[in-house]
């Protein structure tokens, strides 16, 4: 079920009273229920994915647990790390891989013709698989002793607020909190209820209200500009933004209400400055997983210059292709890779000061994130089209035929939103601090949860779209 | 339960709580305030104030819309309606022209007027309402086929309108921009079909229901009885129709009701078989095949695809309307294809 559903309002309002009513052991036989039954509502027939891979990955960890033999131990790790990567793989990559096989055939003048099996892609597979792997990863290299408990282990991957779609959390954060008593804090719960609001906005309000716009343009079948395909892309990187984050706020704050703490998976990801920037801003959960289990072991940047190139784009590459089975996701992940690279060879690997206090150092900070942005939605063209001979034209478009600007207005809640949200942004970052709003006096606060409540109502009218995230 | 922490600020959680009610409502009615309709309903309104004012409730819509008689109506409202006493009157058949009717929504009246347009020996005519279900236009056959003859009459279905085959007004099916003319929910049986004709067939009668509670609450009973896009909480007035708030929830519940109900006839890959709108649309068509040929009259059935509906009306319904005998010349499908 989605967050932004009345199933999803009728499920939490009969949860929440129960989980607040009962004591811990309760509380974890309640959340493994109703995050089995979030997940099987959009098909119980993934339900068995999502139980065979953890059951798999629990009884490795303890294995892990009890095996002292290095060798030993590496062969049951590479066990399951085979085994879910065969699952992932097959699951989400066999049509892909095969079509573009059958593809490569077909250029060589030869036929292939096998039926390409129509596989359903369990939602949110690349997230629970990521983190259950990080589970076995963590519990082999001796961070993490291995969960006794099948059930709570169940539930720390089943964990409904970030199951299909993130943050990808790691055991070594989440399990403990499974495994100990929580405390709801008044504190704790109004954040959570404000993440949940801003959540709201940014996918009801702005993400969905500026989707048809960018569909205009990147569905449309005729000739475009070269400003629709730049405004287009603009508003595709506030869609992003809006889907991805809303879902990963409304994760954090529903987390929040049921006393844990997920990992920010978004930190003012637009403010960037340079490819490494945004990456430490963007989907965080994603990016830390790829650096700690993929970039580090392959070496980082530990060897040659032209080893941590090397790795800087396996990883990149692998983290584009992770978000789909397509190869415009593997262009993106090169594109990325590329420009980390790029701006690794640029600064030596140093890492620019940030913050300046002058007004010249603002006006030149604020110059720069308005140049990468650009460089950062070169990237959603990538990830947006849907060929590759649509992002030959538009590239082409950007370049040889400026105008005239076609995309139609965006709606009138994601207008408003975006305004309301680059205000916060931009208030938050002068303040440095996450929760500046807590500081303002009671009525100025109420008046800014007012201000989104409506703006979430407005954003409810949009004709409602699934989370983007959801198909990774 | 977990009990609060001891230490929480209840009182200023308490006061941000009531401080939030009190934008909450400032704001809603500061904006019903500054984004009102047009009084005046031939005045189209601006686009924040359509905005705000899309889930307002039908009967309000309508009230609206209507006016207090037909010259202080709103234009659209003056077609559609199946009661012929507002009817234009027809202009008398030329010498050495044959006539032709087009039943449709404004589509098939485009259609039809430029197909007169390009062959003089056509007279045209045109009956119709915005966005004309089949089983509108149907019934506006009925009435006309009583007063007039035609040579030829067109009959034309729209794609994206076979979703009010089995409601009985344009203000139900079409919440956010409603169109107050009724029509029968027709069924097939035996070798015809039926429906049941609304009580409320023209403007002024649907005033007079508006002004009287008792008329009201009977059309409501009639339309809960005959259409199943029928739901009283969009379709009622109330005093929540003051909140901004209630009326973009509701507008999200309408919309969240239409993809419910679209789901019945229409997914990504075409028209359901079996779905009420296609077997009423092709019980339709092929009833007014034969009461046309029985008029002596030749008739022609028009499928038109609008955007975003590919050719999926010619696959629901063109090879079981060919087999039928009804004569289906041409599909926009392939006019647009080439």
């Amino acid at each position: 079920m989605s967050f932004v559903s009345l199933v999803f309002l009728a499920f939490i309002g009969i949860f929440y009273p129960l989980y607040r009513l009962l004591p811990h052991r309760g509380q974890n036989h309640l959340l493994l229920a109703g995050s089995l039954l979030f997940y099987g509502w959009w098909d119980w027939r993934f339900l068995f994915l999502l139980i065979g891979t953890s059951t798999l990955d629990w009884f490795v960890g303890l294995k892990l647990g009890e095996i002292a033999d290095d060798a030993r131990r590496k062969r049951w790790l590479v066990a399951s790390l085979t085994a879910n990567l065969t699952v992932l793989g097959f699951f989400k990559y066999f049509n892909f891989f095969a079509d573009s096989f059958a593809h490569v055939l077909s250029l060589a003048g030869l036929h292939a013709s096998w039926t390409t099996l129509h596989i359903v892609l369990p939602i949110g597979i690349s997230f629970y698989t990521f983190q259950s792997m990080s589970y076995t990863i963590d519990v082999y290299r001796r961070h993490l002793k291995p969960g006794k408990d099948y059930f709570e282990f169940l539930t720390f991957v089943s964990f409904f607020p970030q199951l299909v779609a993130g943050p990808i959390e790691r055991a070594v954060t989440l399990l403990p909190r499974v495994q100990s008593p929580r405390r709801v804090t008044w504190d704790g719960f109004t954040r959570g209820m404000y993440l949940i609001l801003l959540g709201l906005v940014k996918k009801a309000a702005i993400s969905d209200g500026v989707a048809g716009s960018v569909d205009a343009i990147y569905n449309r079948a005729g000739a475009v500009s070269g400003a629709d395909v730049t405004v287009a892309t603009w508003l595709f990187a506030i869609q992003i933004y809006g889907d991805f984050a809303g879902y990963s706020d409304i994760a954090r704050g529903l987390a929040k209400l049921l006393g844990f703490d997920l990992i920010t998976n978004f930190d003012q990801p637009y403010f960037a400055v340079n490819p490494s920037d945004f990456w430490r801003r963007w989907h965080i959960s994603l990016s830390t997983w790829l650096r700690d289990y993929l970039y580090v072991p392959l070496g980082g940047n530990r060897g040659s210059t032209a080893m941590t190139y090397r790795n800087l784009m396996l990883t990149m590459g692998l983290g584009g292709l992770w978000h789909g089975a397509a190869w415009n996701y593997i262009l993106w992940g090169i594109y990325q890779g590329g420009i980390l690279c790029a701006h690794r060879l640029w600064t030596g690997g140093r890492k620019a000061a940030s913050h300046a206090a002058t007004w010249l150092h603002q006006l030149r900070f604020a110059i720069t994130v308005l140049l990468f942005f650009q460089v950062t939605c070169y990237g959603w063209l990538l990830f947006r089209a849907r060929s590759f001979s649509q992002i030959a034209t538009y590239t082409a478009a950007l370049f040889t035929a400026p105008g005239p600007l076609t995309v139609p207005l965006p709606t009138l809640p994601a207008v408003i939103g975006t305004v309301v949200l680059l205000a916060l942004e931009v208030l938050q970052w002068r303040a440095r601090d996450v929760h500046f709003y807590r500081a303002w006096p009671s009525p100025v606060r109420g008046a800014l949860y007012a201000g989104l409540l409506l703006l979430v109502c407005m954003g409810l009218g949009n004709t409602s779209t699934q989370f983007i995230y959801f198909q990774f | 339960m977990n009990a609060p922490a001891k230490t929480s600020p209840i009182p200023d959680w308490l006061a941000t709580l009531l401080w939030t009610a009190v934008a909450f409502v400032v704001f809603d009615q500061a904006l019903d305030r500054a984004f009102p309709m047009p009084a005046d309903p031939a005045v189209p309104p601006g686009r924040v104030a359509s905005y705000l004012d899309a889930g307002r409730s039908v009967e309000a819509k309508l009230r609206r819309m209507l006016g207090e008689d037909d010259t202080h109506a709103a234009p659209v409202t003056l077609s559609g309606w199946v009661d012929p006493v507002r009817w234009p009157a027809d202009r008398p058949l030329e010498p050495g022209r044959r006539s032709l009717t087009v039943f449709g929504p404004s589509f098939a009246l485009a259609i039809g007027d430029t197909l007169a347009s390009s062959n003089p020996e056509w007279q045209f005519r045109a009956r119709g309402g915005p966005a004309a279900p089949v089983s509108h236009v149907f019934a506006l056959w009925r009435v006309d086929r009583r007063r007039v003859h035609s040579d030829a009459a067109v009959l034309g279905i729209l794609a994206s309108s076979l979703r009010g085959v089995n409601a009985a007004s344009g203000a139900t099916w079409m919440f956010e921009s409603p169109y107050p003319y009724s029509y029968p929910r027709w069924r097939a049986e035996g070798d015809s079909v039926v429906g049941d004709w609304p009580s409320l067939a023209c403007s002024d009668s649907m005033r007079a229901a508006l002004a009287s509670p008792g008329r009201w609450s009977a059309y409501g009973r009639e339309l809960a009885r005959t259409d199943a896009w029928y739901r009283p909480s969009l379709f009622h007035a109330s005093w929540l129709d003051h909140s901004v708030a209630f009326r973009l929830l509701r507008k999200a519940w309408a919309q969240r009701e239409n993809r419910l109900m679209t789901a019945k006839l229409h997914d990504r890959h075409g028209f359901l078989p079996g779905a009420e709108g296609v077997r009423t649309a092709q019980a339709l068509a092929v009833q007014f095949t034969r009461e046309v040929r029985a008029d002596g009259g030749v008739p022609v059935v028009l499928l038109i695809e609008d955007r975003g509906y590919d050719d999926h009306l010619e696959r629901a319904l063109g090879a079981s309307l060919r087999a039928a005998g009804v004569p289906l010349p041409v599909h926009t499908h392939d006019r647009a294809a080439g």
